[in-house]
This record gives structure tokens, C-alpha cells and sequence, in this order.
């Protein structure tokens, strides 16, 4: 059997350098179905450059003008390398198609990943910064004004990091007394502050907000105080002083 | 099965079969290399003769250097040109083709003008098809020898990345008539170009003796070897003429 080298130059080139009589009968049936450009680059540019090669491809050209009848028949090797060019392409294509197809669905991906991520942001950024404690957790809401609503009742809630760190001090430095109301109580409308202190003629009691806001401050002899005052649903504390020296702080939830 | 796999399969068979159905093939081109004046006609049979005795010792050789990249007939062809080569060599027998005074290309053996003029201008052509990476370059330089006006798509075709500014330049010199500019002139204007496209420092003598050389590349191609035309410079244009404006000979 025969075997056809594709796309070499192996049998191309005699012994002398130039195109051997293989070689030059190739490049007349290439000249005359026009596929020379499927003739190795080595041989083009051999050709290219040498005047006796082309004086030979020319006069065999010459002397076979007349059979044209073999050009009917497929040629053993422009067909082949023509098939494999075109294989070659095909396939360049179809690879070149499918990374199209798979950046344009990238594209469309991360497109609609956007405009869903948008719809659930806040509305601004005014709302976000009310959130103080990342414990505070967003709350999905359906519309701008429901989510804006459940922010703000929910850093009505956040705690006060001052106040919270005194909260637990005071409370295990100060040796057990009697207090209501206890820390973390849900109270309701009124709220009747009471306790009990030895050595203590008189105190003064303060009310303040989750923001350290004071809300309300009052020096009293007695141990008991009425905060009939509304208060907003949230964490509020309050906290008991004589003189300069803090006695207790306390804190409780309006709901 | 094709004519083509049968011939492969008998060159390994039946090689002598083989010289005997290709008979024909090897009259045909002695015929034509008498009427070309390689030999007389009245050796045909003779020269017939030691052709086919000689391709009978050529058989082996064949055999082991024919691997079917051509088509066979094809590869028989050049053989075949090749021993007539060295028969014309042994034999020196010419006959001259006679010329009209006015260095015409009428051939007295073949008493028709215009098939005679067709068959050169396709076999100029043909000639043209040979340069593969060169030709953009060649078809350029011919233009301007011959002072043939410049196209946009000669300059894109030689030099797919010429500016704008080097486009306007060239077609202002040779897009219309440019007869009365001299060889010198024409080059100093291409050259810069021509270097540009090429990342050379060619000098404009270099590419005015590239050119001539090329010019008489194809002369001699145009001529034949052996020698059986007298082609010159000026038929040359004719040629180049009708290429370039292919309706021109019809006129």
C-alpha cells in the first residue's frame, strides 16, 4: 500500500534541492483545481524563489493541458488535506461557537444576578446606617416602607455597648439587692422603678435609651420612682447614682 | 475504483501494461515538443521509440519514488518531459519558429494569430500563478514599470496594512497617468513604502533591480525551455495589458 504523508514536504524535494519529479507533477494538478495553497509552505516558497522549478512546472503544465478528464476524479492528495482543512475549520468553528455561547450565557447570568441583588438591597443608605449592632439581623421585607419600618424597630432594639458592659459590671460587683424592674423584663405603659439599698439616703435615678439618650433623670430619698411617660417599643436602661459613684444599672424592653 | 488507483495498482502489478496503456500520453507530448522544434518529425516513431525503452529501465526507480501524492498520469508526464529533455540534448535538433519583422509572436506552423495570442496571455497567467508570496508585490512592480495607474486595491493587496497617509501618497503619484516620471522617481516614491511593509531597509536600487530581474524571470519563463518564443519587453506589455484589463486584445 501506498502511504500518503499529508502535509510534510517528505518526497517533495529531490536530491539536487529543488522539486522532484513528484514534486512538480503535484504542483501541476494543484495549478490546475486550484489548490495550490494547499501545497505545503515549504514547497510555495521554494517556487516562489526558484526559476528552474517554475520553468518545469510550466512546460509539464503545458504538455497536460489536454487531459482533462482526470480532473473529474478526486485528487489522492489535495482532497485529503482539503478534507482535513475543512475538518480543522469546522471544528475551530464549532469550538469558537460553543465559548460564544458560554460568555453570552455568563453575560446574562451575571446580568439577571444584578438585577436580582438590586431588588433585594435596601431602598438607601440612610436606613442601613440606623442598624448598629451586626447582631441586628436585616429583615427581608416586601416593600421599601415595611423594610424602613422593621429597620427602625429593630435598632429600637439594638443594645448599647456602654451601657450593656455596666449593666453586667455593676451587677456582679454590688453585692444582691432587690430591683424591678429585673433585667430584660418586658414592662408595659407605666413602669414602677423600686428598690432597695442599705446606706443609701438618696439616689438618683436616670432613664435612658438604647442610644444613651436620656430620656429621664430624677434625684429621689425615696426607693421608687414612676416613669408614666410613653415609651416607644425597644431596649432602654436605667441606672441608680449617689453622688458621683454609679450604684446600679439596669435594663429592660417595652414591647 | 478511479483511472488513478488502477494506474497505482498496475505500476506494482504490471508496470510493463502500464507503459503500454500510457502509449498515447507519450505520443502526444513528442508531437508537441516537434511542433516546439526539439525535434524533427520525421524521427517521431524514432524518438517514440527510445522514450519507451528508456521509461522500461526507469520502472524501478519509479516504483520506489512514486508514492501517489500526484496523480500518476501527471508524475508520467514529467518522466516522460524528462527523458525528451535529454533526447532533444543528444539529438540538438531545432527548428526556428520564424518571426514577422515587427517582433510579432505569429508561429507560420499554427497560421492562427488570435489563438496564438489567447494561448500566451494564459500562459502568462499561468506564469503569474507560480509566484505564491511574491505575486502582491510583483503585480505592483509590473504596474509601475509598465506605468500602469495604481488602485487602491493593488497597494491593499501588496501592503494589507498601509496608512492612510502612505495610500494617499502613492495614488497621488500613480493612481492616474504617470508615463513622462522616470524609473527613478517611481522607485524613491515606493521604496520608503515598500520597506515599511516589508521591516527592511531596502535601498531604491535594490528594488528597481528587483523588479528588472523579475521582468526577465518571466521573459524567460514566457519563452520556454527550450527556448520556443521570443518574447521581449514590449510583448511582455501587451500581456500585462490584457491582464490587467482582460477585454483590451478583444478591441
Amino acid at each position: 500500500m501506498l502511504r500518503i504523508e499529508m502535509m510534510t514536504t517528505h518526497g517533495f524535494f529531490g536530491e539536487d534541492t529543488h522539486l522532484s519529479e513528484e514534486g512538480y507533477a503535484l504542483f501541476v494538478d494543484a495549478l490546475r483545481v486550484n489548490k495550490v495553497h494547499l501545497l505545503a509552505k515549504q514547497v510555495l516558497e521554494h517556487v516562489d524563489e526558484c526559476e528552474k522549478c517554475k520553468a518545469e512546472i510550466l512546460e509539464t503544465l503545458s504538455l497536460t493541458e489536454d487531459e482533462s478528464c482526470r480532473e473529474a476524479e478526486p485528487h489522492p492528495y489535495l482532497e485529503a488535506i482539503d478534507n482535513q482543512t475543512a475538518a480543522r475549520f469546522s471544528i475551530a468553528y464549532r469550538i469558537a461557537a460553543i465559548f460564544l455561547v458560554g460568555i453570552s450565557l455568563g453575560v446574562v447570568l451575571y446580568l439577571f444576578g444584578f438585577v436580582i441583588e438590586k431588588a433585594s438591597d435596601p431602598p438607601n443608605s440612610s436606613v442601613s446606617s440606623l442598624i448598629g449592632k451586626p447582631s441586628i439581623q436585616k429583615v427581608p421585607a416586601n416593600n421599601d416602607e415595611s423594610i424602613a419600618r422593621r429597620v427602625l424597630v429593630a435598632d429600637n432594639f439594638s443594645e448599647s455597648p456602654n451601657l450593656e458592659n455596666l449593666v453586667n459590671s455593676v451587677s456582679r460587683s454590688e453585692s444582691p439587692f432587690k430591683v424591678s424592674p429585673r433585667n430584660n423584663e418586658i414592662v408595659k405603659k407605666e413602669i414602677l422603678f423600686r428598690w432597695k439599698m442599705q446606706g443609701v439616703e438618696f439616689v438618683t435615678i436616670t432613664i435612658l435609651s438604647n442610644k444613651e439618650d436620656v430620656l429621664k433623670s430624677s434625684s429621689l430619698k425615696r426607693s421608687n420612682f414612676l416613669y408614666s411617660e410613653k415609651l416607644k417599643p425597644g431596649l432602654y436602661y436605667w441606672k441608680l447614682e449617689h453622688k458621683d459613684e454609679l450604684l446600679y444599672v439596669g435594663k429592660f424592653f417595652v414591647k | 475504483m478511479t483511472d488513478n488507483e488502477r494506474d497505482i495498482i498496475l505500476l506494482r502489478s504490471d508496470p510493463h501494461l502500464l507503459i503500454l496503456k500510457y502509449q498515447e500520453t507519450v505520443r502526444i507530448i513528442v508531437k508537441k515538443y516537434i511542433l516546439a522544434g526539439m525535434f524533427k518529425a520525421c524521427d517521431f516513431e524514432d524518438i517514440v521509440q527510445e522514450i519507451t525503452s528508456t521509461l522500461l529501465v526507469k520502472i524501478p526507480a519509479m516504483q520506489s519514488q512514486y508514492n501517489g501524492m500526484s496523480l500518476f498520469k501527471t508524475y508520467f508526464s514529467v518522466i516522460v518531459r524528462n527523458i525528451c529533455v535529454k533526447e532533444h540534448t543528444k539529438y540538438k535538433k531545432e527548428v526556428t519558429i520564424e518571426q514577422e519583422n515587427d517582433g510579432s509572436l505569429i508561429d507560420r506552423t499554427r497560421g492562427d494569430e488570435k489563438i496564438l495570442i489567447e494561448e500566451e496571455a494564459r500562459r502568462f497567467r499561468r506564469i503569474l500563478s507560480l509566484y505564491h508570496h511574491q505575486r502582491p508585490k510583483l503585480l505592483l512592480c509590473l504596474k509601475l514599470h509598465y506605468r500602469i495607474p495604481l488602485t487602491n486595491d493593488d497597494i491593499f493587496a501588496w501592503y494589507p496594512g498601509c496608512s492612510t497617509q502612505d495610500l494617499e501618497n502613492l495614488l497621488a503619484h500613480f493612481g492616474a497617468d504617470y508615463e513622462v516620471v522616470d524609473d527613478i522617481e517611481i522607485f524613491k516614491t515606493v521604496t520608503p513604502v515598500m520597506n515599511r511593509n516589508e521591516k527592511r531597509l531596502n535601498s531604491v536600487d535594490a528594488v528597481r533591480k528587483w523588479t528588472d530581474s523579475k521582468i526577465h524571470e518571466i521573459l524567460r519563463l514566457l519563452n520556454g525551455n527550450p527556448q520556443r518564443r521570443s518574447h521581449n519587453e514590449e510583448t511582455l506589455k501587451i500581456l500585462i495589458d490584457d491582464f490587467f484589463s482582460p477585454f483590451l486584445l478583444e478591441k
